[in-house]
This record gives structure tokens, C-alpha cells and sequence, in this order.
């Protein structure tokens, strides 16, 4: 048996001894050192292959969470490639014209047929909420958050018949009962909602990231519903009904609604122009007590979308 | 392995230990440490050379072992030499049948003499061996803790011993020659050639050029290695990466991974090529101790103004003439013994001794004896010059010690002992016998005394037999009827005191009662003895 402890400068015959020596005579003092070497051995082969199970795991781990990465932003840029220029700067145009809204009122604009055959149905993003939430683009943010598809624009988009409380009452119903999202109008929250991840900022974290965050990515690019934040982005209308504070000595009914004044403006997002913009007041004190009770709000808002339809 | 022995006591070489069991040993020796006595154990079963005689014979009574152990003593680096006594009894005790072996030894022994060079060469050699030894048998100092260095001082040994054996007696002529032959053989195979080279590599196996540079105030300021150079033509150098992957394949082999392990590798190959002759190192250890022992016997002798002689050899029939021979027993426990001068005209002569009590006949006895056990076996004789023809057998019946469960009387261990010696005696043997048939009344006893001398002259030993029986020896040699008889009387001085001296002659009285008078046994002197105990009996007691 060779041993690298020979060499060709050595006798054959001290060649021989050194590699008997080596291999150890067939006494019974050299088997626990065979027994020894048997063990290593196997420690050896142990060692090794744990190596090359960790190797080959973080091999395929590794080939796992670049493929995942790769999904991910490919994802990113399958949503983010089909947003235009325009789309990509929504946002900001967005609080930009509901900060102005929100300022002191600048006069009605009339420049929007309701009547006309599409005027709304547009893909429309859609916002409502107090006045005062639209100073600022965090503040924005938490009033998009909290505006929810609510009565005024399904009634802006399917209007009472009339502004008969029977009629006003049944379409309120029938808006607390719908659960089918409208297919064309979108909530501002849904475009705050994702647009972080559209960004090329975003994309390089992505590429960045470790198998954890990638998974925590994964999850929020998941529940982020980028569909819809790139639709609301793509929106053409913004629809934006700000509340102004109402008036504290009357008493609210049981959902919160009291008189107040309501700044409704519908801007073409495409052309950066205000197509309206009306100022009503609202007040539920003409409803009947039985359908204020549970409807106040919704027949307001039902009652200003039909109002807006028929001036 | 070489196909020589280094066989000192013989002229035909043999291996006379048991090789097998030795090499066995020595190898776990080596690999341990621990291996008490395995020298002594190979040489006290060693076999001896083909021998008629039989130590039971007389070997007690001539007290050999105490011989060998006092009077072959000698002294190694400045302290006494740890004898293997058994070993040296062994071979004392049996001397060869073959006259060449003590031609051969003889020969050894009278270079050694003559050549101060040869026997200083000798004692250097067993010393060598006794390092051997004391290096196989016992792990001491650093060996205990380090293995490899034990084992490397122990091929080094090995190494000084072929290389002494080589190189310092290739001048011997004798039988020592042996020594070099063998080393020669050995130093020209493999084996030995890996064993320098292993040595070479453990003391060098790199030579490093050092620059150092120290200060005004002495310290030491610089410190560069020059260059390094590797002992290439060694077999044992590998380069260092090798040196490294050497050690993981032990390690892999069950073996530690260790630079120490490399190298104990290596010894154990190089070990079991040298293992053969440093078996044969065990045998040669007992040879040459007893060369140095009979060599410390001359000088002890020499010291107390003995001299002692390798003997002439002769026919039976030739004279018989010692001059100067004295009991070694005596020097060796530090009396100066009385040399005497012995002459008779044959060797193969009934010689009868004379004399008074405490006259020497005893230890004359004792010195003819042991003079003729150690010409046999081709060693000095203790005396100045001598005559010794050989003898198939020695029968020594000296003393008769009383046993608690002897089943006979005095009279009748007596004639056991004759009917013993005339069992194993045979023709021409030395029988030695002291004070014969003084166990029973002299008339009695002079009958089977002479009943005894007629029927050994029937083998015709060289006999010599001690007696108080002076009318009955004094008869016999007026005679003449045994031709084979002769008669040796201890010379007294002008007072009647023994001299130690030996002349022809009967000697007409065993001065009994000088004896006695010297040990106070006189009427005199028992009377005065009686009458104080008389007294002592009828003084009341304070």
C-alpha cells in the first residue's frame, strides 16, 4: 500500500518496512488503531457529506430565492413597464389638485356633462373624506386609507330616480348591500397602496434583499394588489368629495351625519384640468326619523349624486 | 539480515538463544520500555556447547556460582557490571567436549591479553551493550515522556555498536574477529544504510544560515535567516508539503496527526531492519562478559600477587605440574590465598592427601578442581603454570552437609556417595573427594576405602582424595600394590604448623591435638571450663 511517506530516493526494501509500518502489522496492538481509522473514516465521509449537502442546499436555496427575486421583480416590472409617464407621476398630481381643493374655494366649475353618454365610465380613482385631511400628502394618504367605495359615488354612477325619499332610501339600501366592487372606479388608497413597490427604489432593494426580506416583499407586493394600484394610477377622472366641518350645534344623527357643506370636484387627470367643482350643502334633517336612523349619510350622498345629475 | 552470528565462544558459529522468543521481546522492549530482565531471560535459556559434564556433579560443591559472581566480577564506565550470573554458571559448568572451542577461546583470551587496543575495544563494546540495555529494559528520564527519543538512542546505540565492532577490531586475528565480519556484513546491507540515514535525518534535517546582529549593550538587535538547506540526498527529507499531507494520511490511517508520528513511523521501519541483529546483540553480550569476566580474574589475582595461566594441555598419561596454584575462592572473598606448587608424574593417578586438620587439603582440592573446570572451558587456571589433560566428567564430593530428612546415617549417606560417583562416572573423569568413609570406625571404613581406590583404578581417573586414615595410607604406599596410586602430604613447618605445601609422602599425623589446643579443647582447658561453670552453680544468685 503506497504512502506518501516513501519516496523514489528510499530503498525498495525500507520502502516496504515504512509502508508496512504504515499499514500496520495484524497484532492485536494495531486494531484499535484500525478501529481508529474506521471511525475517522467515517467522521471524514460525515463531515464531507454535510459539507456537500449545505453546499448543494445553499446551492439550490440560493438558486430558489433568485428565482423568487427574479418572479418578484419581474412582477415589478410587468405592473411598473406598463405605467406611462403620466401614470407614474398620479399621485402627485392627485394631491396636488385635492390640496387646492381643499384651500380656500375657488368657484364652481361646470365644464362636466353627467348626461353624456360615458362620461363616467371612465375608470375613475375616488376619494372622500374631511376637508381638512387634504392639506398634506401624509394626511392625504390617512384620508384615502379611510375612504371607503361608498354610497356617493355608486349613486354618482347609478343615480336615484328621483329625489323622492322612497327612491333615495331603496338606493341607499341597495348601495350598503352591493359587496361587487364597481368595475371602473378605483380608491386613492389603492394607488398610495403599491406605488412604493412601482418604484425603481423598491426594485433595488428587491435585488438586494435576503431570503427573509424577500419573503416579507413577496407578501406585502402580494397583498399590495398591484392591479389595482396600477389601474388607479391609470385612472382618467379623479372624483373628490370633501367634507366641510358641519355645524356643531345641531345634533348628528346616529351615523355622524349632520348638515354640512360638500365640495365635490371631478378633474380629468389626463388633461390636469378641473371638469367640475361644486359646492352643496347637505342636510338629512328632511329625511324621514325611521330612514335617518340608519341611512342619514347615504340618502345625503345619494341625494347630492342625484343632485349633481339633474342641477 | 546478516547470515553471520557474532559467536565469541565458538569457532563454528551458532545462535544458541532463543531467537524468536528474544526478537519478540525485544521488539515489544522497543516499543514500550518496559522489559525487565529480557537480556538475562535470553541468556540464562541459552543453550551451551556439547558437554559430558554434568554440573550436579560438582558444581555445589565447588561452589561455581559464587566463582563466577566474585571472582569475574568486574567494573563497566566506573560501576560494577550487572553480571547474567545464571548465563555465566551455565557455560562455566559445561565445558565443551570439543577441545577446538577451548582452543578458540583460549586464543581469544591471549589476544586480548596482548593487545591493550583489543581488550579496551572489548570493554567499550560492552559497555555499548550494556546501554543497550539498560535503553531496552527500562524507560528512563526522557524516553519515559517521549517514545521516538527513547527509540532513536536506542538505533543509535545500535549504530556505535556495529560501527566499534567494525571498526575496532578489524586488527583481531583470534576469534574476535568475528566482530568486524559481522559488522562489515551488516554495515554494507540496506538496513544499516537506513539507519545512518534516519539518524542523519533526526540530527539534520535542515542546515538554516544565521545572521545575528547584537548591540553595543549586548542585546540582541538583528536576527535574519540567511538561507535554509535542506538535507536533499537524505531519503528521509520530503519536501514540506509532503511532510504535511504525510501526517493527514496517518491521521486518516488511525494514526495521531503529528510530526511525531511521522518519525515513529519511520523508526519502526528502520527498527525492523536492525531488529535481527540487535537480537544477536543479547547472545554477544554474554560472550563478551565472559571474556571480561576471566580478564577480572586475572587482574584480581594480579593484584594479590597471583599469577594466573591458560595451561598446557596433555596427554593423561603425561606429569602433572602446577606451580603456583592457589584457591580462587579464598581471593575472591578477600583472603590472600597460599599458592602451592603440585607435581606428579601422571595425570591419571589415585593421588591420596595427607595432613593435619586445617592443613589446605581441603582447598587444594577445591583449586584442582576448579583449575581443571576452567582449562576445559579455555579460561585461565588459577595459577602461574600448569598441566591439565582434559576430562570427559568431574565428580567433586567435598562436603556432606547433614539433612533433616536424610534417611541414612553418616556411614550410610557415605556410601551413597560412592555408589552415586560410580554411577555416573566414566572412564578417565577427575574425581575429587574429600575425607572418604570418615563416618564409621577406621577399620571398618579402611575397607571400603580401599574397596573404592581398586575399583576407580578400573576406570582410571585423575583422582585426588583427602584422608585422616594415615596408617591405612601409609600401608598402601608401602605396598605398592596399586600401581595408579600417589600420595601428597601437607608440608608442616619447623613448629609443626601447616605451610599450605604439598610434598610426595604420607603424613604421619593429622596434629589433632595441635588442633585442638589452637580451638581450646585440651584436658587442660575443659577443666577449667567445668570447674567455672561448678562455681558458678553454687554462687547464689544476687
Amino acid at each position: 500500500m503506497a504512502t506518501l511517506l516513501t519516496n523514489r530516493r528510499m530503498a525498495p526494501e525500507l520502502r516496504e518496512r515504512v509502508e508496512r509500518s504504515v499499514a500496520g502489522r495484524t497484532t492485536s496492538h494495531t486494531k484499535p488503531a484500525r478501529f481508529r481509522a474506521i471511525l475517522r473514516f467515517l467522521f471524514l465521509i460525515s463531515v464531507i457529506a454535510t459539507i456537500v449537502w449545505t453546499f448543494s442546499h445553499n446551492r439550490v436555496a440560493a438558486r430558489e430565492l433568485e428565482r423568487r427575486r427574479s418572479a418578484l421583480l419581474s412582477e415589478l416590472r410587468t405592473h411598473g413597464g406598463s405605467l406611462d409617464v403620466r401614470a407614474r407621476g398620479a399621485i402627485a398630481e392627485d394631491e396636488k389638485f385635492l390640496h387646492d381643493l381643499a384651500g380656500p374655494y375657488e368657484g364652481d366649475v361646470a365644464a362636466f356633462d353627467f348626461q353624456a353618454p360615458g362620461a363616467l365610465a371612465q375608470r375613475i380613482v375616488y376619494v372622500r373624506g374631511p376637508i381638512e385631511a387634504f392639506t398634506s400628502g401624509a394626511s392625504i394618504q390617512n384620508a384615502a386609507g379611510a375612504s371607503l367605495d361608498e354610497a356617493f359615488v355608486r349613486c354618482l354612477l347609478d343615480p336615484p330616480r328621483s329625489r323622492k325619499e322612497r327612491d333615495v332610501l331603496s338606493k341607499a339600501r341597495a348601495v350598503y348591500a352591493a359587496t361587487a366592487p364597481l368595475p371602473n372606479v378605483y380608491r386613492l388608497y389603492d394607488a398610495y397602496a403599491a406605488h412604493v413597490f412601482l418604484q425603481p427604489a423598491f426594485e433595488a432593494r428587491v435585488r438586494a434583499a435576503d431570503e427573509h426580506e424577500l419573503t416579507t416583499f413577496e407578501k406585502r407586493v402580494e397583498r399590495a394588489r398591484l392591479g389595482q394600484t396600477k389601474s388607479a394610477l391609470a385612472a382618467q377622472l379623479l372624483v373628490a368629495v370633501l367634507d366641510e366641518p358641519g355645524d356643531l350645534k345641531v345634533p348628528a344623527d346616529l351615523d355622524g351625519e349632520r348638515p354640512h357643506d360638500v365640495r365635490v370636484a371631478i378633474v380629468d387627470l389626463a388633461g390636469s384640468k378641473v371638469l367640475f367643482r361644486a359646492r352643496r350643502h347637505v342636510d338629512p334633517s328632511g329625511w324621514s326619523e325611521k330612514s335617518r336612523v340608519e341611512f342619514a349619510s347615504a340618502m345625503d350622498s345619494c341625494a347630492l349624486a342625484y343632485d349633481l345629475h339633474h342641477p | 539480515m546478516a547470515s553471520s552470528v557474532p559467536d565469541l565462544l565458538h569457532p563454528s558459529a551458532r545462535a544458541r538463544i532463543d531467537g524468536p522468543h528474544t526478537k519478540l521481546a525485544v521488539s515489544l522492549a522497543f516499543a514500550t520500555g518496559v522489559a525487565g530482565g529480557l537480556f538475562v531471560e535470553a541468556l540464562d535459556r541459552a543453550t551451551v556447547a556439547p558437554s559430558s559434564w554434568l554440573p550436579a556433579a560438582f558444581a555445589g560443591d565447588l561452589f561455581v556460582h559464587q566463582f563466577a559472581s566474585m571472582c569475574f566480577g568486574f567494573t563497566v564506565e566506573g560501576a560494577p557490571a550487572t553480571l547474567a550470573t545464571k548465563h555465566l554458571v551455565s557455560v562455566l559448568s559445561h565445558p565443551p567436549s570439543d577441545p577446538a572451542i577451548a582452543l578458540h577461546r583460549r586464543a581469544i583470551l591471549s589476544e586480548l591479553v596482548a593487545s591493550k587496543e583489543l581488550r579496551e575495544s572489548l570493554e567499550k563494546l560492552y559497555a555499548l551493550l550494556c546501554r543497550l540495555r539498560t535503553l531496552l529494559e527500562g524507560a528512563t528520564g526522557i524516553g519515559k515522556w517521549d517514545p521516538n527519543r527513547r527509540q532513536l538512542d536506542i538505533l543509535q546505540v545500535t549504530k556505535e555498536i556495529l560501527d566499534c565492532m567494525g571498526d575496532r577490531f578489524a586488527s583481531a586475528e583470534s576469534g574476535l574477529k568475528v566482530l568486524h565480519a559481522f559488522a562489515e556484513e551488516v554495515r554494507a546491507g540496506e538496513p544499516y544504510r537506513s539507519l545512518s540515514d534516519l539518524l542523519r535525518y533526526d540530527e539534520r534535517l535542515a542546515t538554516l544560515n544565521l545572521q545575528v546582529t547584537v548591540g553595543a549593550d549586548g542585546q540582541l538587535r538583528g536576527f535574519q535567516i540567511l538561507s535554509i538547506q535542506e538535507n536533499a540526498e537524505n531519503p528521509f527529507v520530503n519536501s514540506a508539503p509532503r511532510r504535511w499531507l504525510s501526517k493527514l494520511e496517518l491521521f486518516a490511517r488511525g494514526f495521531r496527526f503529528s510530526d511525531a508520528e511521522v518519525i515513529a513511523r519511520l523508526i519502526d521501519a528502520v527498527f525492523e531492519g536492525v531488529v535481527d541483529e540487535l537480537v544477536r546483540f543479547v547472545q554477544l553480550l554474554g560472550d563478551v562478559e565472559l571474556y571480561l569476566g576471566a580478564l577480572a580474574f586475572r587482574d584480581r589475582a594480579a593484584d594479590a600477587g597471583l599469577a594466573v595461566c591458560l595451561p598446557k594441555l596433555v596427554d593423561a598419561s603425561e606429569p602433572r605440574t602446577i606451580t603456583q596454584l592457589f584457591n580462587p575462592l579464598l581471593l575472591a572473598h578477600g583472603m590472600k590465598p597460599v599458592p602451592c606448587d603440585i607435581a606428579l608424574d601422571r595425570h591419571d593417578a589415585i593421588v591420596l592427601v595427607t595432613g593435619p586438620n586445617s592443613g589446605g587439603k581441603t582447598r587444594l582440592l577445591q583449586s584442582m578442581a576448579l583449575a581443571q573446570l576452567l582449562a576445559q572451558c579455555g579460561l585461565f587456571v588459577p595459577a602461574k603454570e600448569a598441566t591439565i589433560a582434559p576430562a570427559p566428567s568431574l565428580v567433586v564430593s567435598l562436603i556432606q552437609e547433614t539433612k533433616a530428612d536424610q534417611a541414612e546415617g553418616r556411614l550410610g549417606m557415605e556410601l551413597v556417595r560412592i555408589r552415586e560417583l560410580f554411577e555416573q562416572l566414566p572412564p578417565g573423569a577427575m574425581v575429587i573427594l574429600d575425607e572418604l568413609c570418615s563416618g564409621t570406625n577406621p577399620s571398618e571404613g579402611e575397607e571400603i576405602f580401599e574397596l573404592v581406590i581398586r575399583m576407580l583404578t578400573r576406570l582410571a581417573p585423575q583422582t585426588f582424595i583427602t584422608t585422616h586414615f594415615l596408617a591405612f595410607a601409609a600401608r598402601l604406599e608401602e605396598q605398592k600394590t596399586i600401581d595408579s596410586l600417589r600420595f601428597l602430604q601437607v608440608v608442616l613447618g619447623p613448629n609443626h604448623e601447616p605451610t599450605y605445601q604439598f610434598a610426595p609422602g604420607v603424613a604421619q599425623t593429622s596434629l589433632a591435638g595441635q588442633t585442638a589446643a589452637r580451638l581450646g579443647v585440651t584436658g587442660d582447658q575443659l577443666l577449667a571450663l567445668i570447674e567455672r561453670n561448678i562455681r558458678a552453680a553454687r554462687t547464689p544468685a544476687e
